[in-house]
């Protein structure tokens, strides 16, 4: 007791002081103290039958410190015993325990003895009880209770699982998982869609699913398990019933114009087979085509083959205002597919995906060009309507034999298109255009891995048929200065046929020496081209040869790649070393050609994974690339790519040279329902050729290539955020970006650099905690600044947008969506525009029907402002979006 | 009653954990319930052999019991039935009762920890009888400082130990100072809400808290007469029983499966059940 001035009868203290803990600091300073090892142990006691053992004894540096020196727990007779070494002044010691009151004491930072008598009190435990914890992990897999992240509005599991957190879905349907896209999409283990798992993602109901499983690294080739690990996430949606009818069944109608949406989506799914039919048709402004087309995208990159249709002719495009698609798409679109997957014996899998669309849609706008030139700034003002026809048929048949002992794919596809398109373009005078876009395709993909010892033999074949004759036409005839000597004609045609067999083939050897792979991949692509396009004036070919192109070439690439992998339980190592020998034999029937181009070239790259500790993951990349331009560039003879644009290439090859690096740190803690990732990259490319642009005071523009050695750079920096607070049963998710990138661009014979910098930042939160509402706010900031010789260009783009749900009883429900834009272009007006949709459900407690009210656009918005800016002009854009509607929908509920 | 002794030694055969007419003492009454998740690695070369099972934590005064909720559950309807006569109409009254209630080989367990007395009394069954081990309930915690985390609402610190042949990486919160946990895991300033290896192949995880002070529960000790053996033992013949069991089905004297597959799968299923949490 000696260390001690003055030792109160705690029970004083705890008299005056209601709270739960009382602070008795009683510090003494014997000068400063010697930092060695501290002993302060004594007896707890309490009072009555209440004796001093078990109480968890704590020694902090000090008093809201989460650091804790050392602690004891008190014995039988109430005894403890701290020996701790710290150098400060002072300790405080904190007794915890069920019966008595927390006691928080300071002392100085001396060996000694402490006896304490506490004070009884009740201790009252915060009850938790978690209906299985919404989100739990198991090894790799972390799996999402689909019911606690359901809200009132909520039709399918997509709409559940973009608000989990952790994820994200595009608006073309794809998913992310912590900032990467899905390898997989199953539903009960069962890869029924491939990348077309829109359709799946939006059409089943979340009723019907008990979970969504996040299945993290992955194999999905059952040979490869245990062998090679993944470094990808697929996702496994978990059905409440194993097996289940379900689907999607409603018809819609409104005003004004007549508006229509039906969707029947049936669907079922048991352990032999599954099934996903549909058919929806509407002229809402629901986008049919994101369940129609395939996503190609795998590992943030465009992967596979080139099976989407090209686009090599077209008219002028408005773009798009950067609010939801449902406000302004114009359509009247159709899509009917069926997709099945039979299972047959020895873990073989049978599989048709077949898919028609069509769609007619319109769009109007205003368009306003400033071209910034040396002397002044022109500027062009035109008001375009547009109508596109789109028409395709996509069928693949697939069969897939996926064992431990044998892996083999074989897919078959047929794609078709019919696709046209035709504009009014109004300035002072008015300009027709129409394109013809259709294409062909037949692709065969064929795959099959074959264990030898313990190692691996795949082969790889792919072939790809494809045939695009597509044309353009504008009338009055453009470009008379050039080619009608000034006179005012009739018509301009432009035709555009292209013709390619495609193949890839290659061989790969997998040998493994635990922790070492190795993969040696030797392999061919071959490609056979046809390239053809004309020019026609009022019907009559040009033989001009400025205004024709007719190439051939045989492409060939003999490559030989090796990827070296080391992978231990925590660190995943690769390198990458593949070697190309590309040769081009080009025969250029209207022009010289340079005939054989020989190139080799090599593209390491480095890759690194490490797992700290299952909560921190750390990334790390560097890549060297080395690219050829597309042959198709080669083209010397002009080409329209609008009716303000003529379009040539010089021959020669386009060379790429650059560096990537990329740094990605993440942080997960599914427990506690937190997500965070940090990445950084930045890359360096320099081209041998640039691209020549030239403007003439009419707004004409002719493109042309010169040889200059020109340099790029890209820096990006995001961060997202994300956490599920499970005493609020909310997501509060924040993300932010910023790039720089820097280019240099070549502008009526003048070199400028262009410099545009963008900062994004976007926060929301989701609640989901009261029994009758249900909220959701975003906002979203992006600042662009753009600086070239001719301008210095800010924009400011804002946007709120929330929903709230509220349900009085179980049969009814009203929704108050709106979202609130702002854009702001320095110099110029802001434009704010606020929209608001309402909806109410309903739903009687007899009968499987539902009922619901849509009034879209409440307050008639009919146009948006948009500014945006390519390297050498500036465009404001006014758009015409959808305007008030009213819509009833009757739906077939589960 | 003949045909009442086959039964009764057919049910003790399919769960050896099933005794009857059990001599149950009362030696606490529990305060709070924990109930953890317990997510583990059957095999521990195969990631995706996790099983899981429910397990509960009565917290007493004075000690505290781990069982499996299957478990504790089963204790219930002997506990309720103790007074019954043991008769053909006995079985036919629990036997419906008990269905659902497997409970997987790694989870059998009662296990006892008496703060008072620090030490760790592990009960069980396994190749036809009853063993106890007595362990003293110390470990050696690294407290990490400034490592924190909310979990389930719970302001958690980290802490870390090395068990039995594993790292473990711990969360407990001084929310409940109440130095208990999973298995036998104790000894920190408050209660585990996490518990998990650094290979992430034994998890507990707790997901529901309650205070159960008006509910007269008790914690039963289940009177019988336990060999005592050491953990090490323990752990070595429950890789017998699975050694043995996987010879006996494997020589096709036990069970006679309907084909070939489901024979190989079953042997394939017995010999991957080499991962007990207490490794040596």
């Amino acid at each position: 007791m000696k260390n001690i001035k003055q030792i109160p009868e705690p029970q004083y203290h705890f008299a005056t002081y209601t709270v739960g803990f009382v602070i008795c600091l009683i510090l003494l300073f014997f000068g400063s103290n010697i930092s060695g090892q501290t002993i302060i142990s004594g007896r707890v006691s309490g009072e009555g039958n209440n004796d001093g053992s078990g109480i968890s004894v704590l020694a902090m540096p000090s008093l809201n410190s989460k650091e804790i020196l050392t602690y004891s727990i008190s014995d039988n007779s109430g005894q403890y015993k701290l020996s701790y070494t710290s150098s400060s002044d002072s300790v405080f010691i904190a007794f915890k325990s069920l019966n008595f009151k927390d006691t928080i004491v300071g002392l100085s930072n001396q060996s000694q003895k402490f006896d304490i008598k506490l004070l009884p009190d009740v201790f009252e435990i915060k009850e938790v009880s978690v209906r299985g914890n919404p989100i739990s992990v198991r090894g790799d897999t972390i799996n999402y209770v689909v019911n606690a992240f359901a809200k009132a509005g909520d039709r399918s599991v997509g709409d559940v699982i973009s608000r989990m957190p952790g994820f994200e879905v595009t608006e073309l349907g794809q998913i992310y998982y912590q900032g990467k896209p899905i390898q997989k999409y199953y539903i009960e283990g069962m890869d029924l869609l491939e990348k077309r798992y829109a359709l799946a993602n939006k059409n089943l109901p979340h009723k019907s699913v008990s979970s969504v499983e996040v299945l993290q690294n992955h194999q999905p080739v059952k040979m490869l398990e245990d062998k090679m690990a993944s470094d990808e996430t697929s996702i496994n949606i978990k059905l409440k019933n194993d097996v289940a009818v379900t689907g999607t069944m409603y018809a819609g109608a409104g005003f004004s114009p007549m508006l229509h949406d039906i969707n029947l989506t049936p669907m079922l799914f048991n352990k032999k087979q599954q099934i996903i039919a549909t058919w929806q048709s509407n002229n809402i402004g629901e986008d049919l085509n994101t369940q129609h087309q395939p996503l190609v995208f795998s590992n943030g990159e465009l992967q596979g083959y080139k099976n989407r249709k090209p686009e090599l002719l077209g008219i002028l495009q408005l773009s798009k205002p950067q609010i939801d698609k449902e406000c302004y798409l114009d359509n009247d679109a159709n899509l009917v597919s069926y997709n099945h997957l039979l299972k047959i014996k020895n873990g073989t899998e049978l599989k048709i995906n077949s898919s028609f669309y069509h769609d007619k849609t319109n769009e109007e706008g205003k368009v306003e060009t400033s071209y910034f030139l040396d002397s002044d700034t022109v500027t062009f003002s035109e008001i375009t309507q547009n109508k596109h026809f789109n028409k395709s048929l996509s069928t693949d048949l697939k069969i897939t034999q996926n064992e431990k002992k044998r892996y083999l794919t074989n897919k078959f596809s047929i794609n078709k298109f019919w696709d046209s398109e035709e504009g009014l373009i109004r300035n002072q005078g008015e300009l027709v255009q129409k394109a013809e876009t259709p294409h062909f395709s037949l692709a065969n993909d064929f795959d099959i891995l074959l264990p030898v010892k313990r190692n691996f033999v795949r082969l790889y074949s792919f072939v790809d048929y494809n045939n695009s004759p597509q044309h353009l036409s504008f009338s009055p005839g453009v470009f008379e200065d050039v080619l009608n000597n000034g006179q005012s004609y009739g018509q301009t045609m432009q035709n555009f046929i292209e013709r390619n067999l495609v193949t890839h083939n290659f061989i790969q050897f997998t040998l493994s020496r635990k922790p070492w792979i190795f993969e040696t991949e030797p392999g061919i692509r071959f490609e056979h081209q046809e390239l053809e396009t004309s020019i026609e004036k009022d019907q009559n070919l040009l033989l001009a040869d400025s205004l024709g192109n007719n190439l051939n070439w045989n492409y060939t690439e003999l490559y030989l790649s090796e990827n070296i992998r080391f992978e231990k339980s925590k660190l995943k190592l690769s390198l990458k070393l593949p070697f190309n020998f590309q040769n081009y034999n080009i025969r250029d029937k209207i022009h010289t050609s340079s005939g054989e181009i020989h190139k080799l070239l090599f593209t390491p790259s480095v890759n690194l994974k490490y797992d700290l500790n299952g909560f921190w993951i750390l990334r790390a990349g560097a890549k060297y690339n080395q690219q050829m331009g597309e042959v198709s560039s080669l083209t010397q003879g002009y080409v329209f790519s609008s009716y303000r644009q003529l379009k040539r290439g010089i021959d020669q090859l386009s060379e790429k040279n650059g560096m990537r690096y990329n740094l990605k740190v993440e942080f997960k803690n599914p427990i506690s329902g937190f997500f965070s990732t940090l990445g950084w990259s930045v890359s360096y490319t320099t081209n041998n050729l640039l691209l020549k642009q030239q403007v003439n005071e009419r707004g004409l523009l002719f493109y042309d290539v010169v040889e200059k050695d020109n340099r790029s750079n890209l820096q990006n920096l995001s961060f997202a955020i994300n956490q599920y607070l499970s005493n609020w049963q909310a997501t509060v998710d924040f993300k932010a970006n910023y790039s720089r990138n820097k280019k240099e661009y070549l502008l009526n014979n003048q070199l400028g650099w262009l410099r545009n910098k963008v900062y994004a930042f976007h926060p929301g939160i989701s609640v989901n905690r009261w029994k009758k509402v249900d909220l959701e706010y975003s906002y979203a900031l992006q600042i662009i600044d753009q600086t070239s010789q001719q301008a210095d260009i800010s924009v400011v783009d804002q946007k709120h947008s929330g929903s709230i749900f509220y349900t009085p009883e179980k049969r009814h429900l009203f929704g108050l969506s709106g979202e609130y834009y702002s854009t702001k272009q320095s110099g110029q007006h802001n434009s704010n525009v606020l929209f608001a949709n309402f909806s109410y459900h309903l739903k009687p407690s007899k009968g499987k029907l539902k009922y619901k009210l849509e009034i879209r656009n409440i307050f008639n918005h009919s146009e948006m402002v948009r500014y945006y800016n390519s390297d050498i002009s500036l465009v404001r854009s006014n758009y015409s979006i959808r305007p008030r509607q009213f819509l009833v929908t009757v739906s077939l509920g589960l | 009653m003949s045909i009442m002794r086959y039964i009764y030694v057919l049910l003790l055969f399919f769960s050896s954990a099933i005794t009857f007419a059990q001599d149950y003492v009362p030696i606490d009454t529990a305060i709070f319930s924990c109930s953890y998740f317990y997510d583990f690695q059957e095999d521990s070369l195969e990631k995706s052999s996790v099983q899981s099972e429910e397990m509960t934590l009565l917290i007493g005064s004075h000690c505290s019991l781990f069982l499996g909720t299957n478990e504790l559950y089963r204790d219930s309807i002997l506990l309720a039935h103790s007074n019954e006569p043991f008769d053909q109409n006995y079985l036919q009254r629990i036997a419906p009762l008990m269905q659902g209630t497997t409970i997987h080989r790694y989870c059998r367990y009662h296990i006892y920890n008496s703060y008072l007395a620090d030490s760790i009394l592990f009960t069980t069954y396994l190749n036809s009888r009853n063993l106890k081990v007595k362990e003293n309930n110390k470990i050696n915690w690294e407290i990490e400082a400034n490592q924190d985390t909310v979990i389930l609402g719970y302001k958690c610190l980290k802490a870390s130990t090395e068990l039995w042949g594993r790292k473990y990486i711990s969360w407990f919160t001084l929310d409940v100072p109440i130095s208990c946990g999973p298995y036998k895991f104790s000894g920190l300033p408050g209660l585990i809400i996490q518990i998990s290896d650094t290979e992430k192949q034994h998890c507990f995880t707790i997901n529901k808290v309650k205070d159960i002070k008006g509910k007269q529960q008790a914690i039963y000790y289940l009177n019988e007469d336990y060999a005592e053996i050491t953990a090490k033992d323990y752990a070595k013949s429950l890789q017998y029983y699975f050694t043995d069991l996987y010879n006996r089905v494997s020589s096709g004297g036990f069970v006679t499966f309907q084909d070939e597959e489901s024979r190989a799968r079953s042997l394939n299923r017995l010999k991957s059940r080499n991962n007990y949490i207490e490794k040596y």
